[in-house]
Formats: structure tokens, C-alpha cells, sequence
């Protein structure tokens, strides 16, 4: 009877540490961001720690302004990238067609913001390892009249890399 | 059907069974670990994004009335100058095109003789008083020019400055009007008001 619970109980230990050995591999791995963000794809941070337009920028019609960053998955597997932006403060700026917003990567698609709050603009996956230029760009349209005078937004970013289930 | 409840209940008091169910419920937790899923998140910080505003203004205002270019009972020859001063008031850097010509019962008269010669100077300073007053110094930007009885006539056509007016920057620009020394007496008499309108804009290539 001792050797049948004994029996019982390492087969039930197995089971949990098998269970909670890929959990262990997980916490270790969370050491090290798994999304590595950087502005000319050579030195990685978890965070872009200043804004990638600067904090202010004055814009007149006919004037576009864009940025490049660079998003790696370091997860150590596939994963899932999104980028959204969000929009805030533009008192109608872009219903008034005035500011254009969009993203893109590589040569893709731009991705137009047409509505204030977050919108995402990328999603794709990536593969270990992978690099991921992400461009942004902000643009007052040429023939924006002087109603668009004085007018703005404000622009944030959001990257977030998710773990891909199968 | 109690011989039944009493056979279930044999089964589920079994050490064996026991052990089952508690697999089952190891299997369902590690199950439930295989469907968790991680995410990373950053956010870059937010800019905020301002059309700018265009504001040209001449001697601080949007329109400006002087009488200082104003001649009284001119004759061939004489010359009235005022220096006014082009502003950005805006937050952008602009540049700017100025138009203007005659208006007034005789501004046809004025015309067709081109008679009322107009010099610009940039930074010129006005010396001499009344209708002997003229600008010295400086770059001539325009050279004199007959004023039309068309106020939309470009007289500096071409975006000035070269280097875009930045913002809060001002440029002195001095005004001549020259009566024509070869003026035909026909014009005696008669009265023309001068308007000039300066136009900015944020095309500054």
C-alpha cells in the first residue's frame, strides 16, 4: 500500500514539474525584453525614450514629415507584431482633411488615420529574430486652407509583440 | 438503483480512480499553461503635432494707413518715402509677394501717363521732408516702376527673402514715389491714392 502511494505521488510530481518546467524556461527568458525597439536598427531598447518627432512640431501645408524605427521580435520565437497609433487632441484636424496620419513598413501600403483614438496600422508576423522597419508619417495636406491654421494632434505609439498560438 | 449509486461510489472511493481524477485536474492546469500567452508592449511617447500660424503684418498691423507718402500740390520731380517694416508675426517662416496700384477718381489718369514711379529699398532710411523726401542707402528691390490703376499689379512678383522670413523676424523696407520729372501737365490737378498689399505664405522653397 506505501509503495502504491508512493508510486502515485512521484507520478503525480512528474507531472507537475513537467508541467511547470516549460513556466520556468518562461520566467528566464523574461530577463531580456522580447521587443527591441531602435531608431537606426543597430542598438536595441525595450523603449524608444524620446518621441520620434520630437515633443513639438509646427507643420505648414505642404510640409510632410516622416520617421523610420525599427522593431525586432527577440522572444526566441514567432511572434505576432502590432503597431497602432493613437490620436489624440486633433479637434478635428483630420475630419477636416487637413492632417494626414498613416504607417507603413518597407515599401507597403500606407495605412491612413482618418479618427482620433487608436487605430492599428500594422500586424503582422514575424519570425525569431526579425527586423521590422516601421515608418511613420505626418502631413498637412498642400491645399489646406487657413481654417487649418492653428490646429493640431497629438500622436503616440503603441508596439506590442505577442506570442503567436498556433 | 441503489445497488448502482453504491457501485459509483465503490469506482470514485478507488484509489485508482483517484488518481485519474488527479491527472485529470494536472492535465486541465497544464492546459490551461499551454493557452496562456505572453505579450510585450512599448509606447513612444507622444508629439503633438500645431499647423502653424501665418501671420505678415506691416508697421504691427494687418493694414496700415499712412499719410507720410502722401504729396500735396506735387510737381515734376518730387519724391515722398516712408520706411515700413514687413513682419512675421506667425509661427512658421513665410515669405511674401506685394501687389499694388492706383485707386481714386484720376487713378486712370495716373495710369496710362505713368507718372507715379515706385522704388522699394530694403533697409533704406528716408532722409529729406515733405515732397523731397527720398530713400538712401540699402538695396534697391524694385526698381522704379509706373503704378497702375489695377491694385493687383505684382510689383514684387518673386517670393522675398531669398532666406524665408523666419518667425518674429522683420525686414525694413523703404517706399519712394517719385512724381515723373517728364509728367504731362495734364495731370494737374488731380489725386491718386496709392495701396499696396503684401501677401505671406509658408511656401518658402
Amino acid at each position: 500500500m506505501k509503495g502504491r502511494r508512493l508510486g502515485a505521488f512521484l507520478l503525480v510530481a512528474i507531472l507537475v514539474l513537467s508541467v511547470a518546467g516549460p513556466s520556468q524556461a518562461a520566467i528566464s527568458a523574461r530577463h531580456w525584453s522580447r521587443l527591441g525597439l531602435s531608431r537606426m536598427g543597430h542598438h536595441w531598447t525595450p523603449n524608444l525614450d524620446k518621441p520620434l518627432f520630437g515633443r513639438h512640431l509646427d507643420l505648414v501645408p505642404g510640409q510632410t514629415e516622416k520617421r523610420t524605427f525599427y522593431v525586432r521580435n527577440q522572444s526566441g520565437e514567432q511572434a505576432r507584431l502590432r503597431v497602432s497609433v493613437n490620436i489624440t487632441k486633433a479637434h478635428r484636424s483630420l475630419q477636416r482633411d487637413a492632417f494626414r496620419v498613416a504607417a507603413r513598413t518597407r515599401a507597403g501600403w500606407w495605412q491612413h488615420v482618418r479618427h482620433t483614438g487608436s487605430h492599428a496600422v500594422l500586424w503582422r508576423t514575424m519570425a525569431r529574430g526579425a527586423v521590422i522597419p516601421v515608418t511613420l508619417r505626418v502631413r498637412i495636406r498642400p491645399r489646406a486652407d487657413n481654417s487649418s491654421m492653428d490646429r493640431g494632434l497629438r500622436l503616440q505609439v503603441k508596439v506590442r509583440l505577442s506570442q503567436r498560438i498556433r | 438503483m441503489t445497488s448502482n449509486l453504491a457501485s459509483v461510489g465503490r469506482v470514485l472511493a478507488s484509489a485508482r480512480t483517484r488518481a485519474a481524477l488527479s491527472l485529470g485536474v494536472v492535465m486541465a492546469v497544464g492546459a490551461t499553461g499551454t493557452f496562456a500567452y505572453w505579450t510585450d508592449d512599448a509606447v513612444i511617447s507622444g508629439t503633438s503635432f500645431t499647423a502653424g500660424t501665418l501671420d505678415l503684418q506691416v508697421n504691427n498691423g494687418n493694414s496700415y494707413a499712412t499719410t507720410t507718402l502722401s504729396m500735396t500740390g506735387m510737381v515734376p520731380g518730387n519724391t515722398s518715402a516712408e520706411v515700413l517694416t514687413i513682419k512675421n508675426n506667425g509661427t512658421v517662416p513665410l515669405k511674401y509677394t506685394m501687389s499694388g496700384g492706383l485707386t481714386g477718381t484720376d487713378a486712370a489718369a495716373y495710369g496710362t501717363a505713368g507718372s507715379l514711379l515706385l522704388t522699394v529699398v530694403l533697409n533704406g532710411t528716408r532722409s529729406g521732408t515733405g515732397n523731397s523726401s527720398t530713400c538712401t542707402g540699402g538695396t534697391t528691390i524694385v526698381a522704379p516702376v509706373a503704378l497702375t490703376a489695377t491694385p493687383g499689379t505684382a510689383i514684387i512678383g518673386v517670393r522675398r527673402p531669398t532666406t524665408a522670413l523666419a518667425a518674429t523676424a522683420t525686414e525694413s523696407l523703404c517706399f519712394q514715389v517719385t512724381l515723373d520729372p517728364n509728367a504731362p501737365s495734364s495731370l494737374q490737378g488731380k489725386t491718386a491714392t496709392a495701396t499696396f498689399t503684401a501677401t505671406g505664405t509658408s511656401d518658402v522653397s
